[in-house]
């Protein structure tokens, strides 16, 4: 399977790119549009009401938008399900205060969308998927969240694995450990096999790096950069590459749309020389699937 | 004898009248049930282990060194000063401990004495654990110089404890099998010390105790701490039980004078009234401040019933007084011929003649040598190793205790300057400065010295205690006049001797280096001003009409 | 003294050398069970917190570690436990 990610400032035309690339995919493979963009713009390029469930546009090729208020809003509350569910000891602190308080948790936000992306892309039910990422910041935040997700359960997991071997030393000299609070009976895992902590927190790694590894690979997943020849754009794109870079995710190509020649595009052409660059310029018709097609016929073997 | 006569009259009216300790409420171990901490214990299986819990290196050193005495002062200190407030004041610590469902003395003092109190503990426990550190690498460095047999011997020590540990608690090896392994590891390294010994200078030991201290602390506990307390208990009963049957059943007759002056030389060879100079130098055979850290650390949560809390805490004392009869007895018995000093003259030349702990190894094997056979000079590495074997263990926790209260100390610093906060709570800085502090201590001054410094802050630290229990029998128990004053006056007796011989200590006794001279008395210095700050809140607490603390649990 | 009492007396003593094998390493277990929860729960103690999708899968588990957590919160006292743990003299 494959993945496409499009990144780039908001206006650039990211999603008509997007569903353009996805058209010409859709030639050969079962292709997903997925949008994660807040302005909800790809329903209006393929001029179709688009939902989270994926619509079929044509032969091929299907679409949906992903409502990133409510991918947060389901976050929260199943987080909150889960503390309330683990409050029952926490007899100290006043949990319900806090509730609220915890749209502010720190990585709710990118937390929640990457889950649901890495839900999207396990699913497996396409052969190429072409996303539409949200604004820069909070894509970069996104790819970002799996790094640091990787770290944090390096850490737990030794936290956890030393834990275990002092349980298990402790064990097998006095007996069985075991913990009654508030008169319920809990048995102490001791072991890995024994600790539904440490598996989940395995399994859990497992799946970010196998995540990790295919946003990684170059043949498998394309991180393209969209943006028009003015200043902001070309600054804001050689960011993302510096972000990019701090994952070690490299950027395959540029896509400079509403190109015109002038000394910006030029610019852009010899700083990132080293990516295939496609350029798209202006159109009077951005929508529908005509229109599509005449842009991927512009950016040919991307 | 004595202890039983008492223990069912004064214990039993303490009990009655004092706490009314009642079968019927509810202890802490069933109030919180956890299981795991929180466990009710049946009463003769938590007696037998506070018994087993209680004794260490400290009951050796005392007594030794106040031998110069003669033997029947100590011993009427241990055994009287041990009932009357040694015992008592463990008793309270326990039970009232109890009551505020097994939180510490610490706690409770910051409770009810005041505020102040609760604040001044973690300054005040991490000077006395530099004492601690300066006293006992002094008497370790002075052990391991003049018998270096046992300097190989602990060295194996730590090594077979290093093996135990691994075997125990990494490799999960069965625990009988590792436990009889360790044992027979420790024969062998007592044999091999007893063929190779390691001569080294007084001060080369204080630099390698220095190293030991802060790489030791530093190690988590599996690896060394816990193996070699563990092992430690084997060797201590051991020692006690082998060595209870050998005098008594040698029953010889003491040779060294009963009693000599009031004021022997006994710290530092210097003239050392009896009183209030004793409580400095027998600190543990009768009374110890961090006894009542322990009483209220896993006992008090183990109680079945509050009536069992008798037996637990007396019962402890008992083997306390038991060891330093013993290291009484036996110098008693052959000290004469191994220091060779006069009777007549004992009481001024025995310490200058090297007398004190020494003494108490020599004697001891002397005796082992005639009841069980086989060299004496075997037995003399085997009481050194013991001694050692607790030190180096009470170093170890001491410097870790240490690094914790260092960085209580230091916690406010955190909100008004993080970086200097980094460096100064980094584990080892907050290690390294106790090591330093109390080797650097015990670099220039001998144990004789730096021994009753330590016992001085410890005692204090008991009288803390013990007003606390004070406080809490006035004001929120209220029994008979006569019982609260049973409380109090020991507590105010303690408090007065040792605040007296504290202040006695700083003015006349002199310390050659004057660093080191400095530095111990400006500690006992600090140690006196908290003393003071502690008597006047306990005179406000006294003062407080009792309304004021019918809030309070009984 | 009833035989029995004498015999639980022994049972009581030769435990303490069991209980006293292992009584340090239960109290750094201890430790690491309060920071692993602590560290979980840091978003509400003002320290860095891991990712939340992390805690949403373990901490259904850590009954256990949030006790130990709030033990100690509610204790005030860790230097007396230390010193009864790690007994000078």
């Amino acid at each position: 399977m494959k993945l496409v990610f499009l990144l780039g400032k908001g206006g650039v035309g990211k999603t008509t790119i997007s569903a353009a690339i996805a058209r010409k995919y859709s030639e050969k493979y079962k292709t997903l549009a997925v949008s994660l963009d807040p302005a909800h713009n790809l329903g209006d390029v393929f001029e179709k009401n688009l939902g989270t469930k994926p619509k079929k546009i044509d032969e091929n090729l299907f679409a949906s938008e992903i409502d990133l208020d409510d991918a947060v809003k389901d976050y929260i509350d199943d987080l909150q399900r889960t503390l309330r569910h683990a409050y029952r000891y926490l007899t100290v602190i006043n949990l319900e205060k806090y509730f609220d308080v915890l749209k502010n948790y720190p990585g709710v936000e990118e937390s929640a969308l990457l889950e649901k992306v890495r839900s999207i892309v396990e699913k497996e039910d396409y052969d190429v998927i072409v996303f539409d990422t949200p604004p820069t910041g909070l894509t970069i935040r996104i790819l970002i969240m799996t790094k640091m997700t990787l770290i944090w359960l390096k850490e737990l997991i030794g936290i956890r694995r030393k834990i275990l071997d002092r349980r298990s030393a402790i064990e097998k000299i006095q007996g069985e450990i075991c913990v009654v609070i508030d008169g319920e009976k809990f048995d102490i895992p001791a072991s890995e096999e024994n600790d539904a902590v440490i598996k989940e927190m395995l399994e859990y790694q497992r799946e970010m790096e196998n995540f990790v590894s295919k946003l990684r690979n170059r043949s498998l997943t394309k991180f393209i950069a969209v943006l028009n020849p003015e200043q902001l754009p070309y600054l804001e794109t050689k960011r993302i590459m510096e972000n990019l870079d701090k994952i070690d995710i490299e950027l395959s190509s540029l896509v400079i749309n509403k190109y015109e020649d002038n000394e910006i595009s030029r610019k852009i052409a010899e700083e990132f020389s080293r990516l295939s660059i496609y350029r798209v310029p202006r159109l009077d018709e951005t929508r529908g699937l005509k229109a599509l097609d005449e842009i991927a016929g512009l950016i040919g073997d991307i | 004898m004595i202890y039983l006569v008492l223990y069912y009259t004064y214990g039993k009216g303490l009990e009655k009248s004092v706490v009314r300790a009642s079968a019927d409420k509810e202890t802490p171990a069933h109030k919180y049930y956890d299981g795991v901490d929180y466990v009710p214990a049946h009463q003769a299986v938590l007696y037998g282990h506070h018994f087993a819990s209680i004794a260490g290196a400290g009951p050796i050193v005392g007594p030794a060194l106040a031998m110069a005495w003669g033997w029947l002062p100590g011993l009427l200190w241990v055994w009287f000063g041990n009932i009357f407030i040694g015992a008592v004041h463990d008793y309270l610590a326990l039970m009232s401990s109890v009551r505020y469902d097994g939180k510490s003395v610490q706690w409770i003092a910051g409770r009810i004495v005041g505020k102040r109190t609760g604040l001044t503990f973690p300054v005040y426990i991490w000077f006395t654990l530099v004492l601690v550190i300066a006293a006992f690498t002094a008497v370790v460095s002075k052990l391991f110089n003049s018998i270096p047999q046992a300097a190989t011997a602990s060295i194996l020590f730590l090594i077979v404890a290093v093996i135990l540990g691994f075997l125990m608690y990494k490799m999960k090896l069965n625990f009988y099998v590792s436990t009889l392994v360790g044992v027979v590891l420790l024969v062998v390294s007592l044999w091999i010390g007893f063929n190779n010994p390691v001569v080294l200078e007084y001060h080369s030991w204080n630099m390698f105790l220095f190293v030991y201290i802060v790489l030791a602390s530093s190690l988590p506990v599996w690896v060394l701490l816990q193996p070699r307390d563990y092992l430690n208990a084997y060797i201590l009963w051991f020692g006690l039980l082998t060595s209870g049957i050998a005098f008594v059943a040698l029953a010889k007759p003491i040779t060294a004078p009963a009693f000599t002056t009031f004021t022997a030389n006994v710290i530092g060879g210097n003239p050392s009234p009896f009183w209030p100079a004793i409580p400095l130098v027998i600190a543990c055979g009768a009374l110890s401040g961090f006894h009542s850290l322990v009483g209220s650390g896993t006992s008090s949560k183990q109680l079945d019933k509050e009536v069992h809390g008798l037996m637990v805490a007396y019962g402890g004392m008992f083997t306390e007084g038991f060891l330093s009869t013993i290291v009484v007895v036996s110098i008693a018995v052959y000290g004469v011929a191994i220091v060779g000093v006069p009777a007549v003259e004992w009481g001024t030349q025995y310490i200058k003649a090297g007398g004190g702990l020494g003494t108490f190894v020599a004697s001891y094997a002397k005796g082992f040598a005639e009841f069980y056979g086989y060299s004496e000079a075997f037995w003399k590495t085997f009481a050194t190793l013991w001694i050692s074997a607790f030190a180096l263990t009470s170093l170890d926790t001491a410097a870790r205790l240490g690094r914790f209260a260092w960085q209580e100390i230091f916690e406010p610093l955190y909100d008004r300057n993080r970086s200097l906060h980094g460096v100064i709570s980094n584990r080892w800085i907050a290690s390294g400065v106790a090591a330093l502090f109390g080797v650097y201590l015990a670099w220039g001054g001998s144990y004789t010295i730096l021994w009753p410094a330590f016992a001085g802050m410890n005692q204090l630290l008991a009288s803390i205690a013990m007003i606390t229990a004070a406080i809490w029998v006035s004001k929120v128990q209220r029994p008979a006049k006569v019982w609260g004053y049973a409380v109090l006056i020991p507590a105010l007796f303690l408090w007065v001797t040792v605040t007296a011989g504290i202040i006695w200590y700083i003015v006349t006794i002199p310390i050659k280096d004057p660093i080191t001279n400095v530095a111990v008395k400006s500690i006992l210095g600090i140690g006196l001003i908290l003393n003071f700050i502690l008597i006047a809140e306990f005179a406000n607490a006294y003062r407080k009409p009792a309304e004021e603390y019918a809030a309070m649990p009984t | 003294m009833r035989p029995s009492d004498i015999l639980d007396f022994l049972k009581g003593f030769f435990g303490s050398f069991k209980k006293g094998s292992t009584e340090m390493i239960e109290f750094e277990l201890r430790e690491l069970e309060n920071i692993f929860a602590l560290v979980q729960m840091g978003f509400f103690v003002g320290i860095p917190s891991p990712p939340p999708t992390i805690i949403m899968r373990t901490l259904p588990h850590l009954a256990r570690e949030i006790y130990v957590m709030t033990k100690r919160v509610s204790d005030e006292d860790a230097l007396s436990e230390m010193a009864g743990v790690f007994d000078v003299t």
